[in-house]
């Protein structure tokens, strides 16, 4: 089964695969060889996204080395909003997640459906209104994120807007999609397809109902949910954007691009049913490993770690079908550098799906969460398997877009030691940031006091480490812009080759022979594929949040716990705006060592008006749970100004314009009305006396600043701010009676 | 068999496998004596040595100060696991080496008996390396996997192999759910893992008993030679409480005195300064009335209470009693001490 030289074939404007069968013989499955359709594969919307998926890389990769060095090299926040890491952390996130991989993703779906379907797209204008609107989508996100535009949810930043333009545009691929799928000319779908469909259901259902949120105006919403909750659900989403964006429609990508560019057969049908349902069954429960130690319910968190750690297998039987169709191709491997893309690709696959159960065990979990080591091992995800594979796709498709060979093999080779080189350089230090972090933390002396009692010695021993991971990110990116120019240099070349012809008959019904394999009926109908992807997905979701949403006891109520004043209210949005999450938590676990640095663990009930909850994911700087009345106001208000004044060493940008710029109070009643929507109890008709009460607090603020000899405005967003973080945490403090 | 044998027919083997085995005793020997007269510091030291130099290659040991959040355990795996793969590659090399010698001795014996004996498998036999195959899911021939093609699985030019799911994968994925049931059941059925609040008691627990065993070793070493006031305030007003407790009774709330002497005036019995207060406590002046406290109190505890008598001075409480004893100066303390 060694495959012809396509590239021969395409330059020559493609010849069809499906020759007809020899004179004298027809196989009674098969239909008489009568009319073979003449059609034609649409080039052009892959070529597109092709494009997009190399701008948008380079842009994403970009502002990930700037962040990299920001760690290390605070100045380079450059002392204004629009680039300050909180700001530009989510924008990288987003860039490469959704703009990089998406449209990589969309490449590689428009290539391949086509082909194994034998048909072409459903609809070009749909393949038009789909790459456009999603190149808006991101100019949108690219746009907002910077302006400080954010949902203040991690992975799912994008304003209320933008959303809903997600949604549309995910349907309109959906259908485009779908419809492919209906005209098509092969009766069965390939495993490759199952999991573009088990994608496309499942990534509409995350996204639609973690973003459900209630807009105030054009630019702000307030998610639906709250605390507990909404970490559910987040993370829930969080943990299954990477299941089902990252990796579903690459293992679908894989099983088309490995085969063909390797000439082999794919190791084994029956793996990839197995792992394909096995896998998008149990990777949607395994979200609250994301929230181990958390307020989160023991029994969520349990559930978490148990189905991760049965999720090992079924993301091996990816790596393993992989890897073994390559069997008696590994000399090619030698030579071809796109297989020795996709080598890596599967193998860093394999890796970050031992890692990942790995880490959802509580115990290394303990050490790993909020450390360098969560960033190391979705770095090894990220840059190794969708990276590599996206330049394996990219290598392997542009000589048959182009109708040339590729423009220097060379080049290629070059991008792929020093991509390598890159994750190795970005991995180690993060690995090894992370258990020193989490080492020091730990840290006890005998006296029972902690050894590193200032966070701050905890972060300044990374900055080496900080800057070594950035060295790494820019080898990995100066191997990308090498294989950008190689790719175009082939394009320039050439002549895209717009529509492919190719030949098929038409769809044929072979009859159904008795003890078919009962799998191989549910191939030949794609909507019941699809409904049943949708059941099997949905179980996990639904057990583990209707509980958490419908059983009190879960959330046990701390009756001194109160709604935001309307001051703190603005400075928490304002805590959302400059992304303060990204680096700071709000968690205190119960560990002896945060206990001893942060105070009391937090508890469910304190996060129930949270809309959005900011428990975090990172802990760059310290936790901020109990960051309320530990220091006086001054100290909050010089350390916005410039951190270093207050924590000598520290590497958190300055916030100085909060210190300049005018608090705009004008949203106060929309946003205490849209809290009283989504349950918070606000007195009726507070929100027409809720900025008179704002400016009484921000009086007192100023009164409390003038006394420590600070002349402070009561109009600015720093007594907002101020005002805010002196709230955190403090009201089970107000009486500790009733609290459990 | 005798293994001796096979030794002698190497070529040239005269004195070399002698010199290995010396260094392999040698080095053992040496390690283990290395071991042996280790001290408990000297292992605490090299448990420390990345956090204080920060030294890559002893990165792995940094857990010392987080094995108190039960992280030990997970280092004692990882180093289990190290001593399997360690294992592992011995085993498999003295394998290596066996098969080694047998094929030396294979072709002699050939010589004399046509190689019948050469050729017959060995312990790792054609049993063990076909099911070796069958478990890896590779037990086929790449030659022969026409015969495993899939039947009309053709998808632009891609077949599809009729391999089952390899035993291993199948064996690990049945592990893994074995697993996840038993960690649910151990942890919310049967209720005996530790949920997190729990987790934390136990680990407070052991972190103040640590604690307390830490410094009753530090107080064993307190005594009126080497004892030093004490100007921490926590500790102090701590040392107030015990005072009113245990010492009001005969010297007064405020140290005016009583039953006892007056402990706020500058004229002292017994002298005055911290080591006298503190052997004045310690064994007590039993003819006067006065307790040994060295049985009732730790170390510790009678230092700070010694400390807190030693601020009280000159504070003119009312109800004084009236001076005893000697004025006590810094000179008479320098004497009072030899």
């Amino acid at each position: 089964m060694i495959q012809k030289d396509l590239l021969k074939e395409n330059a020559g404007g493609g010849t069809p695969t499906d020759l007809p069968p020899a004179p004298g013989y027809r196989d009674p499955a098969k239909p008489r060889p009568v009319d073979l359709e003449q059609f034609s594969y649409d080039n052009t919307i892959v070529r597109n996204f092709a494009v997009a998926t190399l701008l948008f890389g380079f842009i994403g990769m970009l502002v990930g080395v700037l962040i990299a060095f920001q760690l290390a090299y605070p100045a380079l926040n450059f002392g204004i909003p629009y680039t300050t890491f909180g700001r530009i952390r989510p924008l990288h996130t987003n860039a490469v997640i959704f703009a990089f991989v998406g449209n990589g993703i969309f490449m590689g779906v428009y290539y391949s459906l086509q082909r194994l379907l034998k048909a072409r797209m459903f609809s070009d204008t749909l393949s038009k209104i789909h790459f456009w609107g999603w190149q808006l989508i991101i100019l949108a996100a690219a746009l907002s994120l910077p302006l400080g535009l954010t949902t203040g949810k991690e992975y799912a930043e994008l304003e209320w807007p933008i959303d809903i333009a997600i949604a549309l545009i995910w349907v309109v691929f959906g259908i485009n999609m779908f419809g492919t799928i209906i005209k098509r000319r092969i009766e069965h779908i390939y495993v490759g397809i199952w999991f573009y469909i088990a994608t496309l259901v499942t990534v509409a259902m995350l996204h639609i109902v973690n973003s459900v949120e209630l807009p105030i105006s054009f630019t702000k919403s307030y998610s639906w949910y709250a605390g507990v909750q909404d970490a559910l659900v987040q993370w829930w989403y969080g943990h299954n954007a990477v299941a089902f964006f990252l990796t579903t429609p690459y293992l679908g990508l894989m099983y088309y691009f490995l085969p063909k560019a390797a000439g082999r057969p794919v190791y084994s049908y029956r793996l990839s049913i197995v792992h394909f349902w096995s896998l998008i069954f149990l990777y949607i429960w395994a979200g609250p490993h994301h929230l181990l130690y958390t307020s989160l319910p023991d029994w969520a968190q349990s559930l978490g770690v148990a189905f991760s750690i049965m999720l090992i297998a079924p993301s091996w039987g990816g790596m393993v079908n992989g890897l073994m169709t390559l069997r008696g191709a590994w000399d090619k491997v030698r030579d071809d550098v796109v297989l020795k893309f996709m080598v890596v690709a599967v193998t860093a696959y394999g890796m970050a799906t031992f890692e990942g159960p790995m880490l959802s065990l509580k115990n290394v979990n303990a050490i790993s969460h909020f450390t360098d080591w969560t960033v190391a091992h979705v770095h090894v995800g990220a840059l190794g398997w969708n990276g590599f594979l996206t330049f394996g796709m990219l290598y392997w498709l542009f000589p048959r877009l182009y109708g040339k060979p590729l423009f220097s093999t060379k080049m290629a080779n070059f991008h792929f030691w020093v991509g390598t080189l890159g994750i190795l350089f970005y991995a180690v230090p993060m690995y090894w940031a992370g258990f020193m972090q989490s080492s020091m933390w730990k840290a006890f002396t005998e006296e029972g006091f902690l050894k590193y009692p200032n966070f701050l010695e905890t972060v300044t021993a990374l900055k080496p480490l900080y800057a070594l991971r950035g060295v790494g990110g820019l080898l990995y990116l100066v191997g990308f812009v090498v294989g950008c120019y190689n790719l175009a240099k082939t394009a320039l070349s050439g002549k895209l080759i717009p529509e492919e012809s190719a030949q098929a008959a038409p769809l044929f019904h072979a009859p159904v022979h008795k003890g078919e394999f009962w799998h191989r009926a549910l191939e030949r109908r794609p909507v019941q594929f699809l409904v049943l992807s949708l059941v099997v997905v949905l179980i996990g979701g639904l057990v583990e949040l209707i509980p958490t949403f419908m059983v009190e006891s879960n959330i046990p109520t701390i009756a001194s716990v109160k709604p935001y004043t309307a001051l703190e209210l603005q400075g928490r949005d304002l805590y959302i705006r400059e992304g303060c999450y990204t680096c700071h938590s709000q968690m205190v676990r119960p560990f002896r060592d945060e206990l001893e640095r942060y105070g009391e663990y937090s508890k469910a009930g304190e996060f129930v008006y949270d809309h959005p909850f900011q428990w975090g994911s990172k802990r760059t700087g310290p936790d901020l749970h109990r960051v309320g009345a530990k220091y006086p106001d001054s100290w909050h208000y010089n350390h916005m100004e410039d951190p270093t004044s207050m924590s000598p060493g520290s590497i958190m940008p300055t916030y100085s314009w909060l210190l300049e710029d005018d608090l705009d109070i004008s949203t106060t009643p929309a946003k205490i009305s849209a809290m009283r929507t989504l349950g918070v109890p606000y007195d009726e008709g507070y929100e027409k006396q809720a900025n008179d009460d704002l400016k009484k607090q921000a009086n007192k603020i100023v009164a409390n600043l003038k006394e420590a000899g600070i002349k402070a405005n009561p109009d600015k967003e720093i007594i907002a701010m101020i005002a805010y973080l002196q709230r955190l945490g403090t009201d089970i403090k107000a009486n500790p009676a009733t609290t459990k | 068999m005798k293994f001796r044998h096979y030794l002698e027919t190497i070529a040239g083997v005269s004195v070399y496998p002698m010199f290995s085995l010396l260094l392999f005793v040698v080095f053992f020997v040496v390690l283990l004596w290395m071991v042996f007269r280790m001290t408990r510091r000297e292992i605490d030291i090299m448990k420390n040595i990345p956090l204080q130099s920060s030294l890559l290659p002893f990165l792995l040991f940094t857990v010392e100060p987080a094995k108190k959040m039960g992280s030990e355990e997970f280092i004692q795996y990882i180093l289990l696991g190290l001593l399997l793969v360690v294992t592992l590659f011995v085993i498999g090399l003295l394998l290596a080496v066996f098969v080694l010698m047998r094929k030396i001795v294979g072709n002699q014996a050939s010589s004399s008996e046509a190689g019948a004996a050469a050729s017959a498998p060995l312990f790792s036999s054609e049993w063990f390396s076909q099911w070796w195959k069958r478990f890896g899911g590779v037990d086929y021939a790449i030659s022969e996997e026409h015969k495993l093609m899939m039947q009309d699985h053709e998808y632009d030019g891609i077949v599809e192999l009729d391999n089952r799911m390899p035993p291993w994968l199948q064996f690990l994925f049945s592990t893994t759910i074995v697993f996840a049931i038993v960690y649910l059941v151990h942890y919310h059925v049967t209720k005996t893992g530790d949920l997190q609040l729990a987790e934390l008691d136990k680990t407070m627990q052991v972190a103040s008993a640590e604690k307390d065993a830490y410094l009753k070793k530090v107080a064993a070493k307190i005594n009126e030679n080497t004892v030093t006031a004490i100007a921490d305030k926590a500790q102090l007003a701590e040392a107030k409480t015990v005072f009113e407790q245990k010492c009001a009774a005969c010297h007064g709330q405020k140290g005016e005195g009583g039953v006892g002497p007056n402990l706020t005036d500058e004229f002292w019995l017994h002298g005055g300064g911290i080591h006298n207060v503190f052997k004045t406590i310690k064994y007590g002046i039993p003819a006067k009335g006065m307790i040994a406290w060295q049985t009732q109190m730790t170390p510790i505890d009678m230092q700070k209470v010694a400390s807190y008598i030693l601020t009280i001075k000159g504070t003119n409480p009312p109800n004084a009693k009236a001076p005893q004893g000697e004025k006590y100066t810094e000179t008479s303390k320098e004497v009072a001490l030899k």
